[in-house]
Formats: structure tokens, C-alpha cells, sequence
């Protein structure tokens, strides 16, 4: 855990609190085969039902974490000032998505090394996948964890999945702030969406 | 978009049979008895899988397991310190020239963009070659059921093929066009 000297760098509390929860659940089990018999008794956070906005809410909610509703009904947040929706896709709902776009906007000039930035993360990375879009003549960085759920998901994968991909989606977003410099507008100055 | 959709409908109808699970690892069985309850991720399922669907695979030196699909080459397991991910590793047959990276890039990056699965990227090889790979990843922290993990395969590979398929059609082979 770096700080860097700057005035405004400091470890956000949101993030504490996810790293927290990501290590806890990581720790509890000691292998991929902890818990082996699954026996009368089933933990009801083991339970497969289906997925439902409710449900990612409670999530957040969990975390004390501001989001809203956009006007399609998607839960969206601002982590660091990167936006991010989370989605249900497909004819049933059935697809959940943390989709991330990265604060800032890059101007068409520096599409050359982003997209190789992309590509590397891509490669070098499980999650999330990132790419860029084209908007006008400007370059907005997104990253995107989508997993399929029709047959359900229970509480505890709903935890390993969302927070996997928001930790994910916000570790990309502050590769690029890191690593690129050139910038083009900023969503921070958007004041539609909550920051957390 | 056909044999995506059969695809995606196959593991269903083959699982559905009760007592096919006969083989040596003893791990479905147990399944079976609580089926809405995930369990942990082996390779031993996963091959169990790829059996009922009919595909058939390999084993290479390091265990890892792969299986050739039109020339392709995937692989599939379970990856991390924790084994906690389920992957499908897939990666085109044919190798692009370092002249037309950048167009390959742009490829990926669009299918990426356009598409939920899979992640697609280009590796430039030592021999200076560019070749092409598709990523599906799943955690399996919490575990998988048999019904999600045999839709999280087939979605893999059925989307995996899709972007392939897409880029025969970028490139189109012209050993493969009649003269």
C-alpha cells in the first residue's frame, strides 16, 4: 500500500473496506476444496436463486456504497471518479455486468497507445476486459466483467463476482491514470453521478 | 448464431440423466445429491464435461487440459494461487504478420467493445509473429454447480469459436477460396 505525497492521494475508505471483504472471504477458505461435503445443513448464502437488481443492491448496500438509478433502471456508482454500471443483459436479465469507464477521456492522438495499453492489460490480465470506444474525436477507456447466470447464483458467488470485478475494474482504471498522460475533459467535473 | 444456441443447449439435455455419472472420479455423484448447491471446481469435472459433450481432449506434459476444435487450440482448468478460476484458454490457428498488428489490435479491441465474451488480444511472438487469443474466466470461489459450470463452458467455447470464426472472415484464407 503505497501513499503517494500528493494532497489529494490517499487510500479511499471504500476501498479498505472491499479489500477487507475480498481477504476475509479469500482466508475463510483455505483451498479450493475447503468444505468439501456439502452435507443436510446447506449455508443459505450457498443457496443458487436468481439474480435480480434487489440483489446487487443489497451488495452495495453491504458496503455502504453510493450508487443510484440511471434512467434504464441500472444500478450506477463513482469510484475514484470512474463510473461504474452495473448491468443485467439478456432477454432474461440473466447476464450480470460491472462495467467501469476510466475518468478521463483521451484525446484521438494517444488511440495508438491506448489501445496497445489495452491489449497488454488484456493479455497480462484476467479481468477485467478492457477496450477502447471512440466517442466524437475523443478515446474513453472502459472495463467490463460480465458473467452468465441462468441457472442462478447464490450469495456467495454473487460476493466473489461483484467484488472481484469492481476491485478489477478499479485496479485498470488506476493502471491508466498511472501510466497515461495525455487527458482530454474529465467525468469528475460530471455532477450527475454520486462519487463514492 | 445457430450453434451457439445448440451449444449452449447441449450440456443441459446430456447432463440431464441421472447415473451417467460413472466415471472414476466419484466427485459427480455427490453432485447429483444436492444439485442447486455450488461445489468446488477440479479438472476431474471438468473433464467430465467435455465426456458428456463430446469433446474429446488431451492431456499435455504439465496436465493441463487442452482439446483442438477446427484447428484451434484451447485450453481449460482451473487457474490462481487457489485454483479460484475456471478459464478457457482459446487461440486461433493461423499467425498474423507483424505488418498488421496494429489492424490485428483494432480487431480486438472492436470485438471486445461489441461483445460480452470472449476477451480477445493479440500476443506477439518471438519469431515476430502475432497470434490471436480468446479468454473466458469465471471465479469459483463459492464453488460451481454442474448446470453453471457446463453453461459457463459452452458459453466459452461456443463465443470463443464466434470470434474465430469472425476473424476467418476478416482474413479470409485464400488457400480456402476456390480459383
Amino acid at each position: 500500500m503505497t501513499s503517494a505525497p500528493s494532497q489529494q492521494r490517499r487510500t479511499p475508505t471504500w476501498l479498505t473496506r472491499l479489500a477487507d471483504s475480498l481477504r476475509r472471504r479469500a482466508g475463510a477458505r483455505s483451498g479450493p476444496h475447503a468444505g468439501t461435503d456439502t452435507q443436510a445443513g446447506h449455508d443459505p448464502a450457498d443457496v443458487v436463486r436468481p439474480i435480480s437488481r434487489e440483489r446487487i443492491a443489497a451488495y452495495l448496500d453491504g458496503f455502504d456504497f453510493i450508487y443510484e438509478y440511471d434512467e434504464d433502471g441500472d444500478l450506477v456508482g463513482r469510484w475514484d471518479g470512474n463510473t461504474v454500471w452495473f448491468l443485467l443483459l439478456g432477454e432474461q436479465h440473466e447476464i450480470v455486468q460491472v462495467r467501469a469507464r476510466w475518468h478521463r477521456t483521451l484525446q484521438s492522438t494517444a488511440a495508438l497507445a491506448a489501445i496497445q495499453a489495452v491489449n497488454d492489460w488484456n493479455r497480462d490480465r484476467v479481468w477485467p476486459k478492457a477496450y477502447l470506444s471512440v466517442r466524437e474525436d475523443a478515446v474513453a477507456v472502459y472495463g467490463e466483467f460480465s458473467a452468465d447466470l441462468e441457472f442462478g447464483v447464490s450469495d456467495n458467488q454473487l460476493d466473489d463476482y461483484l467484488g472481484t470485478a469492481l476491485s478489477a475494474c478499479l485496479q485498470l482504471c488506476a493502471a491508466l491514470s498511472s501510466s497515461v498522460p495525455v487527458t482530454l475533459g474529465d467525468d469528475e467535473d460530471d455532477p450527475d453521478i454520486p462519487n463514492e | 448464431m445457430e450453434s451457439l444456441s445448440q451449444l449452449l443447449r447441449r450440456p443441459r439435455q446430456v447432463a440431464e440423466p441421472a447415473g451417467s455419472a460413472t466415471l472414476a472420479t466419484g466427485q459427480a455423484s455427490a453432485d447429483e445429491a444436492a444439485p442447486d448447491i455450488p461445489t468446488p471446481v477440479d479438472t476431474a469435472r471438468v473433464v467430465t464435461w467435455l465426456k458428456r459433450s463430446g469433446l474429446s481432449h488431451f492431456t499435455d506434459e504439465d496436465g493441463d487440459i487442452a482439446l483442438l476444435m477446427r484447428s484451434r487450440l484451447f485450453y481449460v482448468g482451473t487457474i490462481g494461487s487457489r485454483e479460484q478460476i475456471v478459464q478457457v484458454r482459446g487461440q486461433w490457428h493461423r499467425y498474423v504478420t507483424i505488418d498488421r498488428l496494429l489492424e490485428a489490435l483494432e480487431f480486438c479491441n472492436e470485438w471486445n467493445a461489441k461483445h460480452i465474451w470472449p476477451k480477445a488480444y493479440c500476443r506477439v511472438m518471438d519469431d515476430g509473429f502475432v497470434v490471436i487469443n480468446s479468454e473466458f474466466s469465471l471465479d469459483q470461489s463459492s464453488g460451481l454447480t454442474d448446470a453453471q459450470l457446463g453453461q459457463h463452458l459452452a458459453c466459452a467455447f461456443s463465443t470463443s469459436n464466434s470470434l474465430f470464426d469472425a476473424l476467418e472472415e476478416h482474413w479470409v484464407d485464400p488457400a480456402a477460396v476456390a480459383p
